[in-house]
């Protein structure tokens, strides 16, 4: 199994768990975007999306790169593979400890009829 | 019921035995070390105490030396809940907390289990979507 920063991890859990920002990160995933492109479909202001985008920078997961006075904003994908794969990860790790739980109920159970029958 | 915006892992499984036979195959320290090691050469549970706020210790040796399990149980609710705190090698020493939930099914039990990460301040103020879809959902745009 891979292993993971954890604090970074916590950052990009904590910048997800927001649904304006996932909402700005999906609009991201569909191509580049200035900050006012960004802040457009929601009904706030210019100022809170701002905040939003400084908690995904934090997080890795906004790149933000300066032309003359235009911010254009571009999604980082790296630390979100990186959440997947811990979900990925564990999930593959319990489905194999289920199988030999299964597993070893199934041998218990067959145990048990032929004693019963014995 | 969990919090939808947490990081979680559900896994859901029928099992040939009843919720009892099921649950104490979690409880036993025997039972244990038949089943939660696959591919261990050699598993240990070094310390099992089946009361709440009691810890466990699993040890496993495989190819690459060591590893150890650890942690509490928070809830044990016979047949049908059981609750643990878990501490491993790949949670890198992070406190996550495991569910397990017992439901008759016919004549076998269904069993879902749910691992997630303990939110910190940021996390538990989110809501709405599930977030694991969500990371799928654009870890899946962006890998290509």
């Amino acid at each position: 199994m891979v292993e993971y920063q954890p604090q970074r991890l916590d950052r990009t859990l904590a910048a997800i768990a927001d649904p304006t920002r996932r909402a700005i990160l999906n609009r991201l995933a569909l191509g580049d975007a200035r900050v006012t492109d960004l802040a457009a479909p929601f009904e706030i202001s210019l100022n809170a999306v701002s905040k939003h985008l400084r908690v995904l920078e934090r997080a890795g997961l906004v790149r933000r790169e300066v032309r003359g006075r235009e911010h254009r904003l571009s999604l980082e994908a790296r630390p979100l593979r990186e959440a997947g794969e811990w979900i990925a990860a564990y999930e593959a790790f319990w489905e194999q400890r289920l199988d030999a739980l299964e597993a070893f109920l199934r041998q218990r159970k067959k145990k048990t009829r032929w004693r019963k029958r014995g | 019921m969990t919090d939808p915006s947490r990081p979680v892992v559900r896994v859901v499984r029928r099992l040939p035995a009843s919720r009892e036979e099921v649950f104490d195959a979690w409880l036993d320290a025997e039972s244990l070390q038949e089943w939660m090691c696959p591919g261990a050469t050699r598993t240990t549970v070094a310390e099992l105490e089946a009361r709440v706020g009691g810890r466990f210790r699993i040890v496993m040796t495989g190819e690459h030396g060591d590893t150890e399990h650890t942690g509490e149980y928070r809830e044990i609710r016979r047949p049908d809940r059981l609750v643990f705190t878990w501490i491993s090698t790949f949670t890198l020493g992070r406190e996550t907390l495991v569910t397990i939930e017992l439901r008759v099914a016919g004549d076998e039990t269904e069993l879902t289990l749910t691992h997630e990460r303990l939110p910190d301040d940021d996390a538990r103020k989110g809501h709405g979507e599930g977030w694991s879809s969500i990371v799928d959902k654009l870890a899946a745009k962006l890998s290509h």
